[in-house]
């Protein structure tokens, strides 16, 4: 007899740690096993439906067949003080109600967990309206209680209820199966099949063992009654299910999935509709305020033609997508930003338009720079735009605020970050449940250093002395291999808001984030993308924060300083317009100049070693070519081979070729070489034929690399598609090798533009006012690759003057002054912001008392500026008292010998200053004070402390950075320096960088593989490393590019005593 | 005139740890939370490889290879310390144990005592090698002050070279050079110290009183006062327990009863020492094996008892019966502590008639008696492994849902919760016997039929390598035979897919 089924009770992995496949897993096979339908009822969720319903779509263009099978939306909820229930959505109404009763049970509880009472349920009962209930009998044989649940049940959901009999193979089936019926018969309800399904197999029931024990943290060993007592919780196969259920209770479930007819297609994404003022239309404000904006921000003389038309063409096909309410919401929060003097600036798809341009979105201008819109943003496409706004690190939280108030609490929301087992915490857990010892799971989670992929390797484990082939190490892998991409839990994501014109938990649950009063919706952006819901990625750049400072140091200090003269090429001049982003001279041959010199210390994006290498290569001459270079120097072209090829067509040691017409038009502006997303994406249209839909897939599998394993399935497509269009098979693999290469590391153009622009702004600003851009990185810290220290120095290097922290002059914040040499131009006087230890507050307070009148001692400072025994022993530490008494002891020494309880009870102790008899402290030696300059802030303004080392140095015939500039390419050499640095990139195997400085410069350090195993202690422990090795020349049009390829490593550490540098170590 | 021996044993876990085991590869000893341990101590072995004090264990792992690592346990630190002061207590009365931060040691006033043992030079030999074989290493310090003898045993430590100072003359010029970081004074204070360009106790003793005084509070005057004789400084009385008990956390799992020796040479060495200064000795020895708990269910701890005809102290005699006694253990699981416990004190010498203990009389049978006690006599003549009881494990496998305890050993660790274990025949066979088929169907003592089920148990794949506890894949039944027996029957899940019994029910 031919059974059919739908399944109505089915958990997925979105059910953390309980359900043991992917939602993916289980359509699949019930598909497969001929199912009529399957019910996602994940535990007071629907984390996991978005990607039930993608995948089911996936399916149906394949498997035109699919298009039959149901797939129910509902959840399973276990009642606080009630039985446990499936509740299944039977219309976009219902959809939107049980969307609202999960948000109420998951906002009553702490994150994670959810509270729902009976009650509860009584109170909301509109919310169960288009919904039906399935009662989940408890396993063991229904009591007194269990009756009265059903009861309460059929009287809440008439008509609409059902009590489930599970049937799984337990102690006695054939009884429990009488006695539900008799509760059934008594409670009036009728009874239906289901199956409690944790798995798409039973072979997973190993894995959901392991995800009951992670979740009760007790190893599997003492589990005991909290595991299944056997895999039947799976998808079984129809011919099971009709020897195990009688006929009428698998007919059932068939009656109530031809009830529930709701796809979350039919969620549409309403745009707030605030953003328009009364009396218009979305379509007329956003015409009006561009056009408007156009004239009064940007082209005050009047739009040039070009610009007028692209601006037209841009409207015509917003239009047509009736994008405009999300035009016009970035615009209201940006706007808003930008009235409270926060920095900003979009990128993404939909950024770099003269539209968004106009509306001050973002600066790339469209009149200087090749803009194609609709390589950003196309009709064929049915793909969200996608702006994401980048803000002022400190004062992001300004804006979110913003847009809670605007758009209240109910409307607002943070997407979800849903959090996966990578390899790492998957061995953790896995090894841990099996009852390997606590050493054990570190060392073998410890193999798994993230460069290896997400894939486990048998050589990591050999290399860590387990042997993969033990039976229980075998088990440990095999069982973390298949946790790994599972999700685990939600968290908030750092600024993707989603906006709803209604409530939004009508469309996707809302839950408790950690972070008190803070939310997250249970979709994460890839699901809003994949449903189609528009988000707005609100995020934070700390380099914005830092052009800000530094264009108000300058603006603060010209205005100061009649006498003063700008840089050349600078345009402000006194009461003109203070300068600003959109202002700063652009294409300036200086700037450009500089970079190609490699001199990008403090610049955004491209001031890492590896940049700092390519600049001299690549030889930016215009703005272009920074957005080449932002992107290029990323793991997606480094993987796919990209670098080199481009570096040879630039330096024309290779002929820039084509393979046809159409690839040339993709490929023209990167000289042939694929280096953005987009570019890859153009090319599987022209030369594979791919559809624009099939191309975006293929971005998306490329973004979701991760969960799916990969490009694989359009691998024939685009070699097949490829070779029928003429191309060679040599050529056709090499660009399916960029795809993989790209993975999910593929950087997009629109956002290298916006990038590119805040690499040119802060190399104009390090070139052109290197002492204000000194000033708003300290102040920026941490930010970037580089401390204090070697900002300062380089600073200094580029003829910046420093003045030290004094407490008669230092504001908490670094401040322009006027250099003593050349009052005409800014030298730094660092801040007390760098005094570790100190705090605001305390730094204002000692700026009003020195307003009033200048300090005289010690215990003046104390008593006005009403500072505690810490922070005046800080500040004495730091040596900030040296103008008003001397060196730092003398000052430690009148600070200690404050009363305990001066500060506070300044006015009582004020008349009586304690006389005591000098005490002579030995001054501090040069050593001594460069020591605890860096112990109390972290940087020095007297020699580096290398230079007191040199004599020595020399005699062991260690030569100085200065020096190995002048050496040949091979030759021997033995250097040392402190480590500033170590990287493992994860594109170089086993290729470690190390950088050291010296008080003549840095060294650029490769170490080999071999070698950091042999001198693996040196390496990681040392932080004055002497290398002996040779130097590898590569000699370009500008510096060379010099390395020393290390050969031995020694720790001279000790030599520098109680020095401590802290390194910036990356892997 | 007063003399103090200040001993002071560096990086006493990691002494703690070596005096267990004979273990000469990198070892070191953590504290802090269990998800982020922190390197405390390191041996030897372990700093040659670059291992330090302050690394994360990770990085320490990262470092040495195979290293061990043992958490710190503050308890066995003061335990060991009153252990070497019971010891001690045969060289001087007036003992003093000190635990300050990092450096640990004791305190002995040998200017009474030292003629007892044929003068200060013989005095050190014999603490000195006594210490040898009771496994510490201790550096010494003598001086006129506790507090100077102190100072000194610690400088010693940590590798500098520094004269006595029996005489209180001597006390200033040897202290001044000391650097001040073996003060044991609060780090806030020697930073600061430090930081006004302050090295040495000297240097602290050049500057004005009253000014010091007004800076870093009472506390520091007060000690140099002390170390000076400027101030008298009395020092508690250790006062030596009346029992002995001392216990040793071995490094690494012992799983051969004779790698127990050596640890234990060194428990009977202390014992000695704590006998000889009381003047006694003990007719009964208890040693404590507790064991790795971690692969399998807890396991009760094994209990070796010694009994003597008569008072006994000699270590080396005391090892050899122990020896032989170990020769007929068996650890079930890998050993991880070894204690030794003696309660009864006698003088050394009294002598006893009989080499065994007196047998129980039938008055210990009396009404009162409780099942406890009847279960110590039954444990007392049959053994501990022949009495049991039978306790519920929380197991889906039948044949591990139940266990047998030993009888005695209360270890606390029964099963919490009973787990509502549906029903089960009263009888469970340990080992499922296969039964007779006929065409695939079950039989014994006639045809069976199945009246419930099947039952599906699939579990314990997690349990490998050891063959008696395996993983299940069963259906089981409830069959009839014509006899009218009820038994409990299963049939294998996997080919070829036999049938066997495994219990009755009543």
């Amino acid at each position: 007899m031919q059974v059919s089924y739908a399944e109505l009770h089915c958990i997925s992995n979105f059910s953390f740690l309980r359900g043991a496949s992917h939602p993916e897993e289980m359509i699949g096979r019930a598909l497969a096993l001929g199912y009529s339908g399957l019910a996602i009822t994940d535990d007071c969720s629907f984390a996991g439906s978005a990607r039930a319903h993608l995948c089911l779509q996936e399916t149906i263009e394949t498997y035109p067949a699919a298009r039959a099978f149901k797939l129910i939306h509902g959840t399973e909820i276990q009642l606080t003080d009630g039985p446990r229930l499936v509740l299944l959505v039977t219309s976009r109404h219902g959809y939107g109600n049980l969307s609202q009763l999960i948000t109420l049970a998951r906002r009553a509880a702490i994150k994670g967990t959810y509270r729902l009472t009976r009650g509860d349920v009584a109170n909301n009962l509109a919310l169960l309206d288009d919904c039906l209930g399935l009662l989940i009998p408890p396993p063991h044989a229904p009591d007194r209680t269990d009756a009265e649940h059903a009861r309460w049940l059929a009287q809440i959901l008439p008509g609409r209820s059902w009590i489930a009999c599970e049937l799984t193979r337990g102690p006695d089936d054939a009884a429990h199966l009488i006695a539900v019926q008799a509760m059934a018969r008594q409670a009036g309800l009728p009874l239906v099949a289901s199956g409690d399904v944790h798995m798409h197999v039973r072979g997973r029931k190993r894995l959901q063992d392991a995800l009951t024990a992670v979740r009760h943290k007790l190893p599997l060993a003492q589990c005991g009654a909290r595991l299944f007592a056997n895999a039947e919780r799976y998808l079984r196969p129809l011919y099971r299910l009709g020897r195990i259920y009688p006929a009428g209770l698998l007919a059932e479930t068939l009656a109530i999935a031809e009830r529930c007819n709701f796809s979350l297609a039919e969620l549409r994404y309403e745009y707030p509709e605030e953003v328009v003022p009364a009396g218009e239309t979305p379509a007329t404000y956003l015409r009006r305020v561009t056009y408007e904006e156009a004239v009064s921000r940007r082209y005050p003389q009047g739009i040039p033609e070009p610009v007028h038309k692209q601006i037209e063409h841009e409207l015509q096909i917003i239009a047509d997508l009736q994008y405009e309410p999300y035009f016009l919401t970035v615009y209201d929060i940006v706007r808003h930003a930008r009235s409270l003097n926060i920095l900003c600036q979009g990128r993404g798809s939909a950024a770099n338009s003269a539209v968004c341009y106009c509306l001050g979105i973002t600066e790339v201008d469209p009149a200087r720079r090749v803009l194609l819109f609709e390589r950003f943003i196309s009709k064929e496409r049915n793909e969200p735009p996608d702006i994401d706004v980048d803000f002022e690190h400190q004062r992001r939280e300004e804006v979110m605020q913003y847009i809670y108030k605007k758009y209240g609490r109910d409307r607002a929301a943070l997407t979800a970050a849903l959090h996966t087992y990578r390899p790492r915490g998957a061995l953790r857990d896995i090894g841990k449940t099996l009852g390997l010892s606590l050493d054990q799971v570190d060392k073998l989670a410890k193999t798994m250093a993230w460069w290896d992929g997400r894939k486990i390797q048998r050589e990591r484990l050999l290399e860590a002395g387990f042997d993969p082939d033990n039976p229980l190490i075998a088990q440990v892998v095999e069982l973390a291999q298949e946790l790994v991409g599972f999700p685990r839990h939600l968290s908030q994501h750092s600024g993707g808001f989603v906006i709803a014109r209604d409530r939004l938990d009508r469309m996707v649950p809302i839950e408790n984030a950690a972070m008190d009063e803070r939310t997250v919706i249970q979709w994460d952006k890839d699901d809003l993308d994949a449903l189609g819901l528009l988000k707005i990625d609100v995020l934070a750049i700390g380099m914005l924060s830092c052009i800000r400072r530094a264009l108000d140091h300058i603006n603060g200090f010209y205005s100061r300083q009649p006498q003063a003269a700008p840089a050349p090429g600078f345009i402000h001049r006194r009461g003109e317009r203070p300068l600003e982003l959109a202002t700063i001279p652009r294409e300036d041959d200086r700037v450009y100049a500089m970079l190609c010199n490699g001199d990008s210390l403090g610049v955004f994006q491209v001031e890492s070693r590896a940049q700092m290498n390519m600049l001299p290569r690549l030889r930016p001459k215009k703005f272009y070519d920074l957005v080449i270079e932002v992107a290029i120097v990323r793991p997606g072209p480094i993987q796919g081979g990209m670098v080199h090829p481009y570096l040879k067509r630039r330096q024309k040691l290779e002929p820039v070729t084509y393979p046809s017409p159409e690839v040339k038009k993709v490929l023209e502006r990167t000289l042939g070489v694929s280096i953005f997303q987009e570019q890859v994406m153009q090319l599987a249209v022209v030369a594979a034929g791919f559809t624009p839909g099939e191309a975006d897939k293929l971005r998306r599998a490329m973004a979701a690399w991760k969960r799916k394993g990969g490009i694989g399935p359009f691998r024939d497509k685009l070699i097949n598609g490829m070779l029928a269009r003429g191309y060679t098979a040599e050529y056709a693999e090499q660009i399916y090798r960029q795809i993989q290469g790209f993975g999910e590391y593929g950087f997009p153009e629109s956002h290298a533009v916006s990038f590119a622009l805040l690499v040119y702004s802060s190399s104009w600003l390090k070139c052109h006012e290197p002492a204000a851009f000194c000033a708003a990185l300290l102040d920026s810290q941490p930010l970037g690759f580089y401390a204090p220290a070697q900002i300062v120095r380089d600073a200094q290097k580029h003829g910046v003057e420093m003045q030290p922290i004094d407490i008669a002059k230092s504001d908490w914040n670094c401040a322009l002054e006027p250099s003593t040499e050349n009052p005409g131009r800014p030298a730094v006087r660092l801040g007390l912001e760098l005094v570790s230890g100190f705090n605001e507050a305390a730094a204002q307070r000692i700026v009003a008392a020195r307003n009033e009148r200048a300090f005289v001692d010690v215990a003046d400072v104390s008593r006005r500026a009403c500072l505690d025994r810490g922070e005046i022993n800080a500040l004495a530490a730091a040596d900030a008292f040296a103008s008003l008494i001397g060196h730092r002891r003398k000052a430690l020494w009148a600070a200690l010998g404050l009363a305990a309880d001066a500060p506070r009870t300044a006015s009582l102790t004020a008349g009586a200053p304690i006389r005591e008899s000098q005490v002579d402290l030995l001054p501090p030696s040069e050593g001594q004070n460069i020591v605890a300059d860096y112990e109390r802030t972290s940087l020095t303004l007297r020699r580096h402390p290398l230079a007191l080392l040199r004599r020595r140095f020399d005699s062991m015939r260690l030569v100085p950075a200065a020096g190995i500039n002048g050496t040949r390419h091979k030759q021997s050499i033995r250097t040392t320096g402190i480590v500033t640095c170590r990287q493992r990139p994860s594109t170089a195997s086993g290729v470690t960088f190390v950088t050291l400085e010296d008080e003549t410069g840095t060294i650029n350090v490769v170490v080999w593989r071999t070698t950091a195993e042999e001198y693996r202690r040196e390496l990681l422990g040392s932080t004055l490393l002497t290398v002996y090795g040779h130097v590898e020349r590569i000699e370009t049009e500008s510096v060379p590019v010099i390395h020393v390829i290390a050969r031995r490593l020694v720790d001279h550490s000790a030599l520098l005593g109680r020095l401590t540098v802290r390194s910036h170590d990356f892997h | 005139m007063a003399l103090w021996l200040a001993l002071i044993l560096p990086a006493l876990p990691v002494q703690l740890a070596s005096r267990a085991l004979e273990h000469t590869g990198p070892l070191v000893v953590v504290e802090g939370p269990a998800q982020r341990p922190v390197v405390a101590f390191c041996n030897h072995a372990a700093s040659a490889c670059g291992v330090a004090a302050g690394q994360k264990l990770a990085a320490a792992l990262a470092l040495a290879q195979p290293l061990v690592a043992v958490a710190r346990n503050h308890e066995r630190e003061n335990d060991a310390l009153l252990e070497l002061a019971g010891w001690a207590y045969q060289f001087s009365a007036h003992i003093a144990t000190r635990n300050v931060s990092t450096v640990s040691g004791l305190l002995l006033e040998t200017g009474g005592s030292r003629e007892l043992f044929g003068g200060q030079a013989r005095l050190h030999r014999r603490i000195e090698r006594g210490l040898v074989t009771l496994g510490f290493q201790a550096t010494f310090g003598y001086a006129a002050t506790p507090q100077a003898a102190w100072w000194i045993a610690t400088a010693r430590a940590l590798g500098i070279r520094c004269p006595d100072a029996v005489e209180p003359s001597q006390l200033e010029p040897a202290l001044a050079p000391l650097p001040l970081r073996l003060t044991g004074w609060d780090a806030p204070a020697l930073e600061t110290l430090h930081a006004l360009g302050l090295a040495t106790i000297g240097d602290v003793l050049a500057l004005p009183r009253d000014q010091l005084n007004r800076r870093f509070g009472t506390a520091l005057l007060l000690d140099l006062d002390r170390a000076l004789d400027r101030l008298s400084d009395p020092q508690p009385r250790f006062e030596p327990p009346a029992t002995f008990f001392a216990r040793l956390d071995l490094p690494a799992d012992v799983s051969e009863a004779e790698q127990l020796m050596f640890p234990a040479h060194r428990l009977l060495r202390s014992l000695e020492g704590f006998l000889r200064g009381r003047d006694a000795g003990t007719t009964r020895l208890e040693f404590t094996i507790t064991h790795n708990s971690r692969r399998a269910k807890p396991v009760p701890p094994t209990v070796v008892t010694l009994g003597l005809a008569a008072p006994e102290r000699d270590a080396r005699r005391l090892a050899q019966l122990f020896a032989e006694r170990l020769a007929r253990v068996t650890l079930p699981e890998p050993a991880i502590t070894l204690a030794l416990t003696v309660d009864r004190l006698q003088r050394f010498a009294s002598r006893h008639a009989s080499l065994l203990p007196p047998a129980p009389g039938a008055s210990h049978l009396s009404a009162d008696a409780g099942w406890q006690q009847l279960a110590e006599t039954l444990h007392a003549r049959l053994g501990s492994e022949r009495v049991f009881q039978l306790q519920a494990i929380d197991d889906h496998r039948p044949e591990h849902a139940y266990r047998a305890m030993p009888l005695v050993a209360q270890t606390g660790e029964r099963s919490r919760s009973t787990p509502a274990v549906p029903q089960r025949p009263l009888l469970i066979l340990p080992n499922p016997a296969p039964l007779e088929e006929s065409d695939e169907a079950p039989v014994y003592d006639g045809a069976l039929r199945l009246v419930v089920g099947p039952e599906r148990i699939e579990s314990g794949w997690w349990d490998l390598g050891t063959p008696a506890r395996r993983a299940v894949f069963r259906d089981y039944f409830v069959a009839r035979n014509p006899r009218g027996q009820t038994l409990w029957i299963f049939r294998e899940l996997a080919a070829p897919r036999r049938w066997f019994l495994h219990g009755f029910f009543a």
